[in-house]
């Protein structure tokens, strides 16, 4: 048998450090969040495109390091059960809107929540309105634009 | 009973043409191949030139798959662990790595889907109508206990369908019914899950276009790259979109209970567990007893079909106890097995 040419073993190594250290650099800062994960349905069949948040970390996650947040798309948080939940604007660059839901029905929108204006700055607490078991996070000025109000119906597939 | 299973509404006619092109692709590639006898890759003790083309299934998988994920990360986490899959696969099958050298790659691999983003953030609860998640905290680019599970379930699925590559056509076999069953799993009403159709169809589809050159009597090989890749590419397929992992497990029951049989023999028997031989497994047994792998590989295929039929139509918990039953049932045949190996 010839003598093995370890130059393959050898770019395979490099190949294994490239995509690493391009894992590190690239995947948290592409294109922020799946923002095609869900569509949501609203009032007159308008529809959003979203992100999801379902588990403990990406609750956490939410849209922090995000620098945009194109018209049309915004992050649906999912809760297992009815919560009374504040939200908070830690790491977060874009102004949002805070839409509150229950049973699909909005109860309460926070409008035009600003980033923090440095990351040392005390964060304000944003608290919904009344338990919720869903929370959509919009571009600032957007449920206006949109006409999303309190009481309209927003149904999420996925 | 199964007009009423399935709601077909994510299946649109890209998938039918992804599925379609992936299966005409290797196909085609692997007839022109045949057709020009080379040196390149062919395996040496064969009566008529058998070659490993596992590299094919890789490249179409991988290039196909890159196309069709939608999340950047994701697919250039699919890629590199595909090229890093087809270099150590062509090195082992050509050269031939130490069992420990191939499980640290293994690692490697696993780890760098991990670290793109590919994970199990939630399996669903058997006891209640719940969900476990599994995201707790991160701890860097990884989150606990989350992506330890999916490196230590990609290292799992990866070395089943690996190990099983042991009879023309059975792990190739086996793959096409478990990417047919997911296929299926999205299309029922209460998954619905366009992503994994793609990922799932295309993967049938270019596994059946290999089965066709693999199917006994051989004229291709998956070797390292390809039996690697089967395996890596169904575990992803399987966390695509929350967990399938039971699903998956039911359907790969056989390849999965002989992998934790085998290395319990070896550990018995004081061998070293990850040392391949020609006896220990369960498809070799068998044509020892007299079955042609032929024989072998229907047997396996009629089972997995039953098997993925039960991951259909059951529920998790359900699913578990099947799981248990397939378990008992192919320990009882391994064990006799066995015996009668001893006894003659």
């Amino acid at each position: 048998m010839a003598r093995p040419p370890l130059i393959i073993l050898f770019v395979a190594i490099v190949v294994s450090l490239v995509s690493v250290f391009a894992a590190f650099i690239i995947a948290p800062s592409s294109a922020c969040r799946d923002f095609n994960a869900g569509i949501i349905t609203y009032d007159n069949h308008q529809q959003l495109s979203v992100a999801l948040a379902r588990t403990t970390v990406e609750h956490q996650q939410g849209l922090s390091g995000c620098s945009s947040l194109p018209p049309g798309q915004g992050m649906y948080f999912i809760f297992l059960v009815k919560t009374d939940i504040s939200f908070w604007m830690k790491d977060m660059k874009i102004p949002i809107d805070i839409v509150w839901l229950s049973d699909n029905k909005v109860i309460g929108i926070t409008s035009a929540v600003p980033p923090p204006t440095s990351p040392q700055a005390v964060l304000p607490l944003y608290p919904a309105p009344a338990p919720v078991d869903a929370v959509l996070e919009i571009g600032a000025g957007e449920a206006q634009k949109l006409n999303i109000h309190q009481g309209s119906t927003l149904e999420i597939s996925y | 009973m199964f007009y009423n299973l399935f709601d077909p509404t994510p299946l649109t006619q890209l998938h039918i043409i992804i599925a379609g092109t992936s299966f005409i692709l290797v196909y085609l590639s692997l007839a022109i191949m045949l057709k020009q006898p080379t040196r390149f890759l062919r395996v040496v003790p064969a009566h008529h030139a058998v070659y490993f083309a596992g590299f094919v299934l890789v490249a179409v998988i991988a290039l196909i798959a890159f196309v069709s994920i939608e999340s950047k990360p994701l697919r250039f986490g699919l890629l590199s662990a595909a090229f890093l899959t087809l270099l150590i696969g062509l090195y082992d099958e050509q050269y031939s790595l130490s069992p420990r050298a191939q499980l640290i790659w293994q690692i490697m691999i696993a780890t760098i889907v991990v670290l793109w983003g590919w994970r199990i953030s939630y399996i669903s609860q058997p006891s209640a109508n719940g969900i476990i998640y599994l995201d707790q905290f991160t701890l860097g680019p990884l989150v606990w206990p989350a992506s330890f599970l999916t490196i230590a379930w990609l290292l799992l699925i990866m070395n089943a369908i690996n190990w099983l590559d042991g009879i023309d056509g059975l792990a190739a076999a086996v793959g096409v019914i478990a990417l047919s069953t997911l296929s299926l799993l999205t299309l029922l009403p209460s998954v619905q899950d366009s992503r994994t159709l793609t990922l799932s169809l295309l993967g049938a589809g270019a596994v059946l276009g290999f089965l066709v050159w693999n199917f006994p009597p051989a004229r291709v090989f998956l070797g390292t790259s390809g039996s690697w890749f089967l395996g890596l590419y169904i575990g992803l397929v399987a966390i695509m979109n929350g967990g399938k992992i039971v699903t998956t497990l039911l359907v790969l029951a056989i390849p999965v209970v002989d992998l934790f049989f085998v290395i319990i023999q070896r550990l018995f028997t004081g061998r070293h567990p990850w040392l391949g031989d020609k006896t220990s497994h369960l498809h070799y047994r068998l044509v020892r007893v007299g079955l042609c792998p032929r024989t072998v590989v229907i047997v396996a295929i009629i089972i997995s079909l039953l098997l993925g039929v039960g991951a259909l139509t059951l529920q998790t918990r359900q699913k578990i106890i099947a799981f248990i039953a397939s378990v008992v049932m192919l320990s009882l045949i391994s064990v006799e097995l066995i015996w009668h190996a001893r006894r003659s």
